[in-house]
């Protein structure tokens, strides 16, 4: 008889993801989702997502979801913490979302040592809007159209 | 009982102790006495003795409060802290409110229950900390992005800040809406002697729709995002049949001397106080002028401008702002009759014989043998 030994996670719902390909976030949704099977809290746990390429990550994760603004998500998450401190709270942030416009609320949700759990995505750019430089683009030479263009600093 | 309607109609069981309590503090104990078990708020006077007093009391009631980083990050706590079903408060003062509108915006998209206190200061800008009423406009018309409304109550002494903060937070529970308490550093900072009301809890719909993990239900999301243009539509006709009904059922106003007279002086909050004097000075003179008080700014009571018909000749708002209210009313009376402004700014505040003197200004005729 045929044994399972790779399927998709509980904590994924069925929906086809509309990210580009390469892009990485699909990959990702699956080992966080992964883990919240192997800890057994897929009905524990409630998750922020951000506003960005995954404002839509509440249609992937098979768990209570609660969109935030942007930027907003680690406030949003310690908000709910607060209310429900035996649950498992995670807010999935871009680059862009997280050390840009919500830059503070991270770093303070940290230095009050929020126990929520953060999953950082840097993909250097703002994808949702285009590709525009983020505080996380490196700085590279672009190469034609000439002359080079220095990015970044 | 003040006219008007509520969809709360609580029974009074018993009167308890008086306390002397000043306004903020006195917000901040009726909020704990509402079942608040969340309080995040950022530091500004003229508020800050709320934020101070819930830091204090919130622990002995297993409650958390949290000092934000900023009003951005309150707001968006309250917001979290509501979709965990959670009743939770914030206060802050103008500046703070503008920073808090965007989180508003998502929290009134999401039809979350959060209570609200701006103890308005003098703006624009940093402005300064003396009373205003300048953020009426902000409270009632919106100030976030998008289509939305406050419920917005206007108490005038520290009695109704009391009350009218319990009802807040019944308010936001049955409309699954947030509600603002608007109010100034002269209420927010003056004491008068309180009861706490011990009174019926209406019945208020369960929180089936929170965010506190799917055990035993399907899942629950939160979300304003609609890129459907049909789905967009659909909210927004389901918030604006909401908005109707809280419109038509949670006016409420206050009315002095208003069953004779021929002019009528509005006015909320502080200025309300202020207003009362100088019509019971007008009387004494002879002259045939009440007060309408909203105590709702949105709703705005209009049930209360139609009731007094074609009767009323004129009216007179007094506002601590370049006269913001004064809108609602020429809205509420269709501009039929006259409405003038008698206004203050940047912190000062009318004395009542001032505006006696406008109003006999504007309404010449009011006065006996006057042209
Ligand atoms: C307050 C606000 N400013 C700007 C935007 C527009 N916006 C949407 S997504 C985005 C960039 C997100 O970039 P990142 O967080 O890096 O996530 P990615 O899309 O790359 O996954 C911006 C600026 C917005 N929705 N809200």
């Amino acid at each position: 008889m045929a044994k399972i030994i790779f399927k998709k996670p509980e904590a994924l719902t069925d929906k086809q993801n509309h990210y580009c390909p390469g892009c990485t976030h699909g990959v990702i949704h699956r080992l966080v989702a992964e883990v919240i099977d192997d800890m057994g809290i897929r009905d524990n746990t409630v998750g922020v997502c951000p506003v960005g390429c995954s404002v839509f990550a509440y249609d992937y994760f098979n768990v209570d979801m609660f969109q935030a603004s942007h930027g907003r998500a680690p406030a949003v998450a310690t908000g709910i913490k607060r209310c429900l401190p035996d649950r498992m709270v995670f807010t999935y942030q871009g680059d862009g979302d997280l050390a840009s416009i919500g830059s503070a609320e991270i770093v303070h949700a940290a230095a009050r040592g929020e126990k929520i759990s953060t999953i950082f995505v840097n993909n250097a750019i703002y994808g949702m809007t285009g590709g525009q430089m983020a505080p996380t683009t490196l700085p590279v030479r672009r190469q034609p159209p000439a002359p080079g263009v220095e990015i970044g600093n | 009982m003040a006219p008007g309607s509520s969809t709360i109609n609580r029974k009074r069981v018993v009167a308890l102790k008086k306390y002397l309590l000043k306004g903020n503090e006195a917000i901040a104990e009726a909020a704990i006495k509402a079942g608040c078990r969340l309080f995040f708020g950022y530091p500004i006077t003229p508020s800050t003795e709320i934020i101070e007093y819930m830091a204090k009391h919130l622990p002995a009631v297993d409650g958390s409060f949290v000092q934000a980083e900023s009003e951005v990050s309150a707001i968006n706590m309250c917001y979290g802290a509501a979709g965990a079903g959670v009743r939770v408060m914030t206060a802050s003062s103008s500046p703070g409110m503008s920073l808090m509108q965007e989180g508003l915006s998502y929290i009134a998209a999401n039809e979350l229950p959060v209570v609200l206190v701006n103890i308005v200061r003098a703006g624009p800008g940093l402005g300064g900390l003396g009373p205003s009423q300048a953020d009426y406009f902000q409270a009632t018309k919106g100030g976030g992005h998008g289509d939305y409304r406050l419920i917005v109550l206007a108490p005038n002494s520290v009695q109704e800040l009391v009350d009218l903060t319990r009802d807040a937070f019944d308010l936001a529970d049955m409309h699954r809406n947030p509600v603002l308490l608007i109010a100034d550093g002269i209420l927010g900072q003056m004491m008068e002697p309180v009861v706490f009301k011990e009174l019926e809890a209406p019945s208020l719909p369960d929180k089936t729709w929170a965010t506190t993990g799917a055990e035993g239900r399907p899942r629950n999301i939160i979300t304003s995002y609609a890129l459907q243009n049909e789905i967009g539509e659909a909210n927004c006709l389901r918030w604006e049949a909401k908005y109707k009904n809280i419109a038509a059922t949670e006016q409420r106003w206050e009315q002095y001397m208003i069953d004779d007279a021929d002019y009528v002086v509005v006015a909320y909050g502080t200025t309300a106080r202020i207003a009362k004097a100088a019509v019971q000075q007008a009387r004494q003179e002879g002259i045939k002028v009440g007060l309408l008080r909203p105590v709702t700014l949105w709703p705005f009571p209009v049930k209360a401008f139609a009731a007094l018909g074609g009767k009323v000749k004129g009216y007179l708002t007094v506002e601590l702002s370049a006269g913001q209210m004064i809108e609602d009313v020429r809205l509420a009376i269709n501009c039929a009759v006259p409405v003038h402004l008698c206004n203050r700014q940047g912190g000062m505040v009318p004395s009542p014989e001032e505006v006696l003197a406008r109003f006999k200004e504007v309404f010449p005729n009011s006065v006996e043998g006057g042209v």
